[in-house]
């Protein structure tokens, strides 16, 4: 049997031209703003694990709020910051939209959540001190808060929305009306004072003292990072958690990215040593390259057979680096952790250590 | 009754008007509150010279928010040369509070032991019934508590970092009154009469007639 070949007849070309446009235009509208805004909506945990969670949930002894989330943060320039902040000061770094903001960790340990606004998105800056966890979340019109609860020893946010709550490092809802749902996650840099001002010495904003609530900023009520010293650097746990790894120490910190089920860990120090790693989950291949300006790490996924990708390819995205266009790499969000938390939410975990 | 009210008034005054008991019970309690202070991480060492006030856009409004068991927000901060206090009227009064109670112990205590009654269980009664109140002052700091002790936290022993004040209080104030009962003048509950006790009690003559048989 011969194959008929078609050849469409174009008997309406204006109106195939509009419905390309259009169609087009829909395309770009639809496209999600991933580079760096996690878009992946798969929750963290399937039911039974976040049941599991809810269960865990412990009081850490403040009521809700009683740990003050910042609702109208006040911001100054570097030098005025330089006032009061130490060069190997750690502060979280968000770039959006062009608008640069640092978040400093010793005003961070006091509040753990900082509701912003910042290149026209509304964010949650997040900080959880017992897992050195420093995650953003796109909040929508609602604020959140601090609960009180923790689960494997990390923060469980409120929203004043719904008093759902969501522990930070899963950023899915595991009690209330949005149980189930996902949080899209912001990249947030940890660093130094010193290293985010070099890189961005015109344009950063920090996070000032005027915080509305009176604290002794000067003091860390769980230890030090500058230089380190206390629970940070300890072996101990304040609370118990729902799974244990001994693979590492406890409090070594990982980068921690996930992406559809898969959760991989790229040890820091490794990282830092090497400049990339890269590994293979089910199929999935993940890649970590090290920005020596700001001493951190950020976590690409191929698309496809993605050829190589360097540190040095990497252009100025909405929310700092991203793969340039046309490259088969999508950027993930990554965080700092500690290793113990990162293995207690995910206990199937992969672990990279060496390039 | 109205006898024995009278009587714990007159052991109350007794404490009160022994000047070297209250100047040791007042220094105590004065270092009390400091201690309690710097325990609940109002008060720190590390001001930067000088002084700064600087109060809280809310100040009644943040008065009574509550970070923990009795435990209340602050409202100004205030750097006095090298002291940093974090200025919560509601963590004031409660510190000033467990510390009045101890002073009061540590002054009874004095009195007691300065009278020729008292043994060496009352005399230090009063002075160890105040080290709960200390943990109490941790109360609201529990996780912070057992990071210092290298301790894991546990919901029970959470929970029980929650009692430590009411405990206190309930200690020191059964202390005072055990000691002021010791206080001499303090009516004795009647001696039981066993054969013992009564082959070692003198008699005690009665009005009018003698001691003994006569002849």
């Amino acid at each position: 049997m011969s194959r008929t070949r078609f050849k469409p007849v174009n008997r309406c070309p204006l109106r195939s031209l509009t419905s390309s446009g259009a169609l087009l235009a829909l395309m770009v509208i639809a496209i999600p703003d991933h580079a760096g805004a996690d878009s992946n909506a798969d929750p963290i945990g399937g039911t039974d694990v976040r049941a599991e969670w809810k269960e865990a949930a412990v009081s850490g002894g403040p009521p809700p709020d009683g740990i003050p989330a910042i609702d109208e943060p006040q911001f100054e320039s570097a030098s005025e910051a330089a006032d009061w902040l130490e060069d190997e000061d750690v502060v979280f770094g968000v770039i959006v939209n062009g608008e640069v903001r640092a978040y400093p960790q010793r005003i961070l340990v006091w509040h753990e959540i900082v509701n912003d606004t910042v290149g026209g998105k509304n964010l949650a800056v997040t900080y959880c001190p017992l897992t050195g966890t420093a995650i953003g979340f796109e909040r929508g019109d609602t604020t959140f808060g601090v609960s009180g609860q923790l689960v494997n020893s990390n923060l469980i946010m409120f929203d004043r929305e719904t008093e759902s709550w969501w522990p930070q490092v899963a950023g899915t809802g595991i009690r209330g009306d949005r149980e189930g749902e996902r949080l899209a996650e912001i990249p947030v840099v940890w660093t130094t004072f010193d290293e985010w001002v070099d890189v961005h010495p015109e344009e950063t904003e920090v996070l000032s003292l005027e915080t509305g609530h009176a604290r002794d900023y000067r003091r860390d009520p769980y230890g030090d990072y500058n230089p380190p010293s206390g629970y940070y650097v300890s072996d101990n746990l304040m609370f118990s958690v729902l799974h244990e790894d001994d693979r590492r120490d406890r409090k070594e910190v990982v980068i921690g990215a996930r992406h559809q089920g898969h959760a991989v860990a790229f040890s820091k120090d490794a990282l830092r040593e090497h400049g990339s790693l890269e590994t293979v989950v089910e199929g999935t291949r993940f890649l970590a390259l090290y920005d020596p300006a700001l001493d951190t790490g950020y976590v690409f996924r191929a698309l496809s057979a993605a050829d190589e990708l360097r540190f040095d390819d990497l252009t100025d995205g909405r929310y700092g680096p991203e793969p340039p266009a046309g490259r088969d790499w999508e950027r993930i969000n990554a965080f700092d952790a500690m290793w113990f938390a990162w293995a207690a939410f995910h206990p199937e975990t992969e672990w990279v250590g060496a390039g | 009754m109205t006898r024995t009210v009278g009587e714990w008034r007159a052991r109350l005054r007794a404490v009160l008007g022994d000047r070297i008991a209250l100047a040791l019970g007042g220094l105590l309690g004065v270092a009390y509150l400091v201690v309690y202070l710097w325990v609940i991480g109002d008060l720190a060492l590390h001001g930067r010279g000088g002084w700064m006030l600087r109060t809280v856009a809310d100040p009644w409004g943040t008065l009574w928010s509550v970070r923990g068991p009795f435990y209340f927000e602050a409202i100004m901060v205030a750097e006095i040369g090298p002291a940093t206090w974090l200025v919560s009227p509601l963590n004031l009064a409660l510190g000033a509070f467990l510390a009045g109670l101890v002073a009061l112990n540590i002054a009874a205590g004095t009195t007691l032991a300065r009278s020729p009654k008292a043994c060496g269980f009352t005399r230090g009664a009063g002075a160890l019934a105040s080290l709960p109140a200390l943990l109490a002052g941790s109360a609201c700091c529990a996780p912070a508590v057992a990071l210092l002790l290298g301790i894991q936290m546990s919901v029970a022993l959470l929970s029980l970092f929650q009692w430590l004040i009411p405990l206190a209080v309930a200690l020191m104030v059964g202390t005072l009154i055990w000691t002021l009962y010791q206080l001499p003048g303090v009516p004795q509950r009647p001696m039981r009469i066993t054969p013992f006790a009564a082959s070692r009690a003198p008699r005690q003559p009665r009005p009018g007639r003698s001691s003994g048989r006569s002849g």
